[in-house]
């Protein structure tokens, strides 16, 4: 191989990002990397002098140098670290992964105050169950095959979610594919025995919404004949929590200046019925004005105090004994990256539309991406398909292109927010990197908290 | 399986690379996974390392070898550039990269380069010593300065020494993304401000304008 230049002297990444924890320790993340790493007191200040901007360090590295090194917070001049960002991101048009985001049916038994969807269209057909089956069989060499059930709320096709899951498990045995199955439910069909069912067919991970102690939830996430709904998920999450099954639900709180007050007792109340079991992890969103038709009356978080509550809310989250759901996944290389931006994630309608975003559906024809047949065969607009993956943020000019944290999302976070907005806001994980890094720093030393059962 | 290849229509242009003894099975791996119709331009020296017959069982039409092109395809350098969704010089060699950066036009394929209205991708491959000197180094700048994109070269063996090295061109592996990325991006450019003139509305939002629903007719399937 031939001489390379400078390979003896380092730089700093220009993907870093430093921030100081309480005990005086220096935390590091490179987004190129997705690397985390914490520098003990007596190394702060070697590691903080080499990763000052401009700075040349000669090798070879040893001692905490060499550690950063490793970390990628420290490069060999003249390495194009963007070049390397891009290429990584670009193998997504070509890699061994499938991610299908099917809509088993439309309806739902929930009207939740927030809601966007409108319900239009029945369960999925035999002939479009049969092309997703197909569509999954005819891909080759594939190495990874994620299913996520969406709708409606899917758990109302339980029969539906039930046959593909099981024939995309048994395509991931026959074939060596990996398997991942999730499902954003409202968790009221989750019965003992629908979970004795799907379970075992390989359902494993699911997404349930539970805004807040009971009359916050029963107040916001209404039954469609207007019936509480909190008493009812609780108790087929109790179930869970009773089984062996091996599974992860992500109990996902919607908030908004209205239930924030009360997020303590709400994880309270979670870790009194299941703190300890690391099955059960938290994640938070803010409640937004999504197009439904209370918009008009909805009182929302936003800006800076939205993004103050939000770690507020993880910390307390943290201290019940629960992991955030996302928390260090959204610092990996495209972890905040959009599923839409994604080429091989296809949104599956119950009719076989083909859809790129589950918020837009089809409210603009630029999100009908093609339409997928029985016979597997799917019709695809490239035109449109460009949009969604080929978002504008790295266009030249644009605020993502000088970003440090843009390995991480690509000026991918929402395609649809560049469509409709001037820009997309950055992550929330940018926004509040020195926090996000100490409750990482935080779970990684994670304890059983007090007081858990 | 998905029923289009994303690229209708492909120019490649194959200039006097050792690399372009490999033409075959790039061409074999665009057919299958990428593209429908293939034109090809073979520079000169080209030709002389591999038979522009060879390189036609790939393709859909004649190698295009010459400024005048033949009688079905006049003026090659505009009529093949403005039929083509994407332009690839596989593999560019050094003299290439430096007649495209100054605009020289003294062969087909320069020419169409210079006529050429999209941007264009360019795939390096030359010996390592020539991809690390200072001059294809500026002027692969002077190229992503016009817009034009880089397919970086990768590691592989060299076919002159046998060497295992940089700067040799890309695999038909690692090939493949970058043209997917290429073309996506142009054609989400060229599609963008169409795309985004009107607003999403959800069919609350379109309610309260006393708009009917996108999905009105899909109601029954709903309600049986």
């Amino acid at each position: 191989m031939s001489d390379r230049k400078n390979d003896s002297n380092y730089v700093p990444s220009r993907f870093l990002s430093l921030s100081h924890d309480e005990d005086g320790s220096l935390i590091l993340y490179c987004a190129r990397t997705g690397a985390v790493g914490v520098v003990a007191d007596g190394d702060v200040d070697a590691a903080r002098s080499a990763l000052l901007p401009g700075t040349v360090t000669e090798g070879p590295l040893g001692g905490i140098l060499a550690d950063l090194e490793q970390g990628g917070f420290l490069v060999s001049e003249g390495v194009d670290e963007s070049a390397l960002a891009h290429e990584d991101y670009i193998q997504r048009y070509t890699d061994k992964s499938l991610e299908l985001i099917v809509m088993p049916t439309e309806q739902c038994n929930f009207r939740c105050v927030y809601c966007y969807e409108a319900f239009l269209r029945g369960e999925m057909a035999q002939d479009i169950r049969d092309g997703v089956k197909r569509y999954v069989e005819s891909q080759s060499g594939l190495e990874q095959l994620t299913l996520s059930w969406f709708g409606g709320e899917p758990l109302l096709a339980g029969d539906v979610v039930a046959e593909i899951t099981e024939y995309c498990q048994s395509y991931a045995e026959r074939t060596g594919a990996a398997f991942l199955c999730a499902a954003t439910t409202n968790g009221y069909e989750l019965t003992p025995e629908y979970a004795e069912r799907i379970l075992p067919l390989g359902l494993t991970n699911f997404q349930i919404s539970l805004d807040g102690v009971e009359h916050d939830h029963d107040e916001r996430r209404v039954g469609a004949n207007g019936e509480k709904t909190f008493a009812r998920i609780v108790e087929n999450l109790r179930y869970l929590h009773e089984s062996d099954h091996d599974f992860e639900v992500a109990i996902r709180h919607n908030f908004d200046p209205g239930n924030l007050p009360r997020v303590s007792e709400f994880y309270e109340m979670l870790k009194s019925e299941f703190g300890g079991d690391d099955r059960f992890v938290t994640e938070l969103q803010p409640i937004g004005r999504w197009g439904g038709q209370n918009d008009a009356d909805l009182s929302v978080c936003e800006g800076r105090p939205m993004l103050r509550s939000l770690i507020e809310a993880k910390k307390l989250a943290l201290d019940a004994g629960f992991r955030d759901a996302h928390g260090i996944d959204m610092l990996r290389p495209s972890g905040a990256t959009c599923y839409a931006a994604n080429p091989r994630s296809f949104v599956i309608g119950s009719d076989g539309k083909v859809y790129k975003c589950t918020v837009e559906l089809d409210y603009h024809d630029r999100n009908i991406v093609g339409q997928l047949h029985g016979d597997g065969t799917m019709d695809l607009d490239w035109r449109k398909m460009a949009l969604w993956t080929e978002t504008n943020g790295m266009d030249a000019g644009k605020k993502c292109v000088t970003c440090y944290f843009s390995p991480t999302c690509h000026g991918a976070i929402c395609p649809k927010e560049w469509m409709d907005e001037d820009e997309a806001e950055c992550p929330k994980s940018k926004h509040t990197i020195g926090d996000t890094l100490k409750l990482i720093r935080a779970e990684s030393l994670f304890v059983k908290p007090a007081g858990v059962p | 399986m998905n029923n289009a290849l994303p690229c209708e229509k492909l120019l490649i242009g194959v200039s006097g690379s050792i690399h372009c003894s490999q033409i075959g099975g790039y061409l074999a791996q665009i057919r299958r996974e990428f593209a429908v119709s293939i034109r090809v331009i073979m520079t000169r020296t080209a030709c002389d390392m591999v038979n522009p017959k060879t390189v036609e069982l790939h393709t859909d039409s004649p190698v295009i070898a010459d400024i005048w092109g033949t009688p079905q395809s006049k003026s090659p350098h505009i009529t093949a550039t403005r039929w083509a969704d994407l332009f690839v010089v596989l593999p560019a060699s050094a003299n290439i990269l430096g007649k495209a950066a100054h605009g020289i036009a003294d062969d087909v394929l320069s020419t169409a380069i210079l006529a050429s209205r999209g941007p264009i991708a360019f795939a390096p491959a030359m010996n390592p010593s020539m991809w690390e000197s200072a001059a294809v180094q500026r002027n692969l700048q002077t190229l992503k300065e016009d817009g034009h994109y880089i397919i970086p070269p990768q590691e592989i063996t060299s076919v002159t020494t046998g060497d295992y090295d940089s700067g040799l061109g890309p695999t038909p592996e690692s090939l493949m993304p970058h043209l997917w990325h290429v073309l996506m991006k142009h054609t989400k450019d060229v599609y963008w401000e169409e795309a985004t003139r009107t607003l999403p509305m959800t069919p609350a939002e379109r309610a309260r304008q006393n708009l009917p629903l996108l999905a009105i007719a899909d109601k029954q399937q709903a309600s049986a």
